[in-house]
């Protein structure tokens, strides 16, 4: 049995989901928008169901990429059922949508989700009188707490096994009798893989899809009388038909609003109207955006510095020894150290950037479900629109601070294509999350003084290219296609801490299994290519060879003069991550085992859990004092940072080293993700134009900065 | 009068929506439909989209589109009282 959960954006569809079937399953969303169907299956008196979870539908007229998802699978997989997730608060516009759900004559439950905001706002309801009127049932859930859940899926259950259909919503008569005399010319013609009603309405309002479907079945005849009726009803109206039907669909609705519904005497939203006109206010709310970014990345850093510091030691320090004692005895040696020294490394590197991603998308997570993101939509709009794009694309861009992957998925929400391949072409420059680390250790040994600035000078610089890049393509890409700006600003609530779970423990999870498998594999192959061929020295190692014939070429960028560093960018394709540790083995500090051995598990253990009280309490300290100097403390100098030192021909090769790391091919999953969005061209052109761009850009810095230091 | 001429908090009553494409379409369906109240709330800081609000809904617009639909102002309000309620 299947069962489709459809609603307007933002109405609980996930969370009523995982309610239901358990929070644990595939059900997940990207910013604010589930944009595919994702399917949880689970036992339900003995019979399997699946719940398919829609992105959010305001008609099945799409609009965007994502209804058009929504559309396709009601149209094409046909559900058993439907379960109708609904806004209470915002009862009139979301029953429009549930008035096309009922003309395709499925069997139906409404959930009135957000219940409780709705009567605390004062509205009552006539529970039974709508359910009377809509032959289905309408059961309150609060699906951020849970409640209703069971209910929904009992009735849902119920419902299908009945075979029990919702009641036709008649609209205005001409209308009526122009739908049922079509209606009858299509049960003439065959069959068509949409609900009958629906598709007369549909080819009545000319919508793209039904006329497509028609004309693919070369149903002439009924194109023809779709065309008459829709001629007939505007002469008749002197309206043009969409204008018709939504009206007369609205007519419906305030019909049965009338009845059921009871409205309170004061109006909602007082609340939201105070915070708008602070946020959005003329002069305060640029300022404020910045404070909330700044305060968004400094909290996230800070707050996680401690923890992303004992990760790392607990792998470098205590699994990896440990696991050198444990499997080299057993173990032939190669064999241990391609076990422990690349794949655990290799988990203990990803594993490292969890504390980060973990606060960074948990406030990604709440600036969304309280509703602010859609303000910076509105705010960053006009600038946007210089470039081509619109306000929404700033989101995505400023997801890619997080990590690009996420960031390219967000392009979804966008309504055109030209839009969307914009905004990619922007995101790899935003400096994510793993590229920090590489800035934070070479910061440190070439800018002691100005540590901060050099790194912030690093990420202005990737938005600016960005910026310049979008400006280029706008005026190259083709226009067409394009649609309005047009942009809904939910009323902001406080967001409970599920709300905020249930958005991002599918983008943690995501980056665990899909950062897992490519760091995994890079540190294999990296061990690989390290070790090989047998016996040889790391000097004479494939990765030594490779990076040996190109390094001249980064003699103009300030960093040709030694190939360790350049061959560190080599498996830093696969992943930014990689590149620290790649210097790491080159350097031979972690392909040396460590001396002395490890001392007693047990005392180890205790060891390592004092550290991480000490994080979590370092770590959630600074979430109240910012401004401590987590994370501006150095590392004692190792051999890896005297090696590398030694390397670099002084502050600016260091710079132009950075500003390469910063712009060349983000990683592997980047590419992967553009790829799959876009098709192979635009993956291609960034494999090319990125490295190119990074060493013009290199280049660049090095020529200029050596005429102004000289 | 045009939409987008509206001072910020101006009522209106819509007239006629112009030619918008599709978002024409998606406005109706989110009830922007003739004869029904809209308010101007706000411009956006750097002056373009705006804010306006029918029945429960808080949408932005830009003023180019905002030009093409046409209404009939219901509240008017003083300068003085403009400048200091938004």
């Amino acid at each position: 049995m299947r069962i489709a959960f459809v609603g307007n954006p933002n109405t609980g569809k996930t969370a009523l989901i995982n309610a239901i079937a358990g929070s644990d399953l595939e059900v997940g969303n990207w910013p604010g928008v589930t944009v595919e169907k994702k399917e949880a299956t689970f036992r339900y008196e003995g019979e399997s169901v699946s719940l398919v979870d829609l992105p959010g539908a305001y008609t099945l007229s799409p609009y965007s990429l994502e209804e058009k998802i929504t559309r396709n699978v009601l149209a094409y997989e046909s559900p058993d059922g439907i379960v109708d997730v609904i806004e209470t608060t915002n009862l009139r516009r979301n029953l429009y949508l549930t008035l096309e759900l009922i003309d395709m004559q499925k069997p139906m439950v409404l959930a009135l989700n957000m219940f409780d905001d709705f009567t605390r706002h004062g509205y009552t309801l006539d529970l039974k009188r709508l359910e009377e009127i809509l032959g289905t049932y309408a059961v309150p859930t609060v699906a951020s707490a849970g409640l209703g859940a069971k209910e929904v899926i009992a009735r849902a259950v119920e419902t299908i096994r009945e075979g029990r259909r919702p009641r036709i919503q008649p609209l205005q008569e001409h209308i009526e009798k122009e739908v049922a005399f079509l209606m009858r010319k299509i049960e003439q013609a065959g069959v068509f893989p949409y609900p009958k009603r629906l598709f007369a309405i549909k080819l009545i309002e000319n919508d793209a899809f039904a006329v497509e479907l028609a004309q693919k079945a070369c149903a002439e005849e009924i194109l023809r009388f779709a065309e008459g009726a829709r001629e007939r009803l505007e002469c008749h109206m002197n309206l043009p038909i969409r204008t018709i039907i939504t009206r007369s669909r609205y007519e419906v609705i305030d019909r049965i609003l009338e009845e059921v519904l009871t409205k309170p005497v004061v109006d909602r939203a007082v609340l939201s109207e105070r915070i708008d006109a602070v946020v959005l206010h003329r002069f305060y709310s640029f300022p404020i955006l910045f404070v909330i970014l700044y305060l968004l990345f400094r909290i996230t850093f800070d707050a996680s510095a401690p923890l992303v510091e004992w990760t790392g030691d607990f792998f470098e320090s205590y699994t990896v020894p440990h696991l050198h004692a444990l499997l080299g005895v057993h173990l032939p040696p190669w064999f241990d150290s391609l076990l422990v020294d690349g794949v655990v490394n290799g988990v203990g590197l990803v594993l490292s950037f969890l504390p980060l991603l973990f606060f960074l998308y948990f406030f990604m997570a709440l600036l969304e479900e309280s509703g602010y993101m859609a303000r910076v939509s509105f705010l960053l709009d006009r600038l946007a629109r210089s470039l081509g794009i619109k306000g929404n694309a700033f989101i995505a861009m400023i997801m890619g601070f997080g990590c690009n992957v996420p960031a390219i998925y967000a392009t979804r929400t966008m309504t055109s294509l030209r839009e969307r391949i914009i905004t990619v072409l922007t995101i790899p420059l935003m400096s994510c999350s793993a590229r920090l680390p590489i800035y934070v250790l070479f910061t440190a040994l070439f800018f002691e003084e100005n540590r901060a600035e050099i790194i912030i000078s690093l990420y202005i610089l990737g938005v600016v290219i960005a910026l310049l890049i979008a400006w280029v393509a706008n005026r190259i890409l083709p226009k067409s296609g394009e649609k309005p700006f047009f942009l809904e600003l939910p009323a902001y609530h406080m967001p409970t801490f599920r709300a905020i779970w249930v958005l991002m423990w599918p983008r943690l999870k995501d980056f665990i299994v899909r950062a897992g498998t490519v760091i995994v594999a890079a540190s294999i192959i990296l061990w690989g290519v390290i070790h090989l061929p047998p016996d040889a020295d790391i000097h004479d190692s494939y990765l030594a060879k490779g990076a040996k014939i190109v390094t001249p070429l980064f003699e103009p960028a300030g960093f040709g003069g030694h190939w360790e560093p350049v061959a560190a960018l080599i498996p830093g394709t696969l992943a930014k991550e990689v590149v620290i540790g790649s210097l790491g083995t080159i350097y031979g500090v972690e392909s040396v085992r460590r001396e002395p051995p490890p001392r007693d598990l047990w005392e180890d253990t205790k060891r390592q859990a004092a550290a991480l009280k000490d994080a979590l309490i370092a770590s959630v300290g600074s979430l109240f004092f910012l401004g401590g100097d987590s994370g501006e403390d150095m590392p004692a100098p190792g051999t890896l940072q005297a090696r590398l030192k030694s390397q670099f021909d002084g502050p600016l090769a260091a710079y132009s080293y950075m500003v390469f790391v910063l712009l060349y091919i983000p990683c592997v999953s980047t590419i992967a993700a553009i790829k799959e969005e876009f098709g192979w061209k635009p993956a291609l052109f960034e494999i090319l134009f990125l490295p190119l761009l990074a060493y013009g850009a290199s280049v660049l810095i090095y020529q200029v900065g050596s005429i102004f230091l000289t | 009068m045009r939409l987008a001429d509206l001072q910020p908090g101006q009522k209106a009553i819509v007239k006629a929506i112009g030619d918008l494409g599709e978002l024409k379409d998606r406005l109706m369906e989110l009830g922007l439909l003739c004869g029904e109240t809209v308010q101007l709330l706000r411009r956006a800081p750097l002056g373009d989209p705006l804010e306006l609000r029918f029945g429960n809904e808080k949408i932005a617009l830009r003023e180019e589109d905002a030009r093409k639909i046409d209404v009939e102002p219901i509240s008017r309000i003083h300068r003085e009282e403009g400048k200091g309620s938004v």
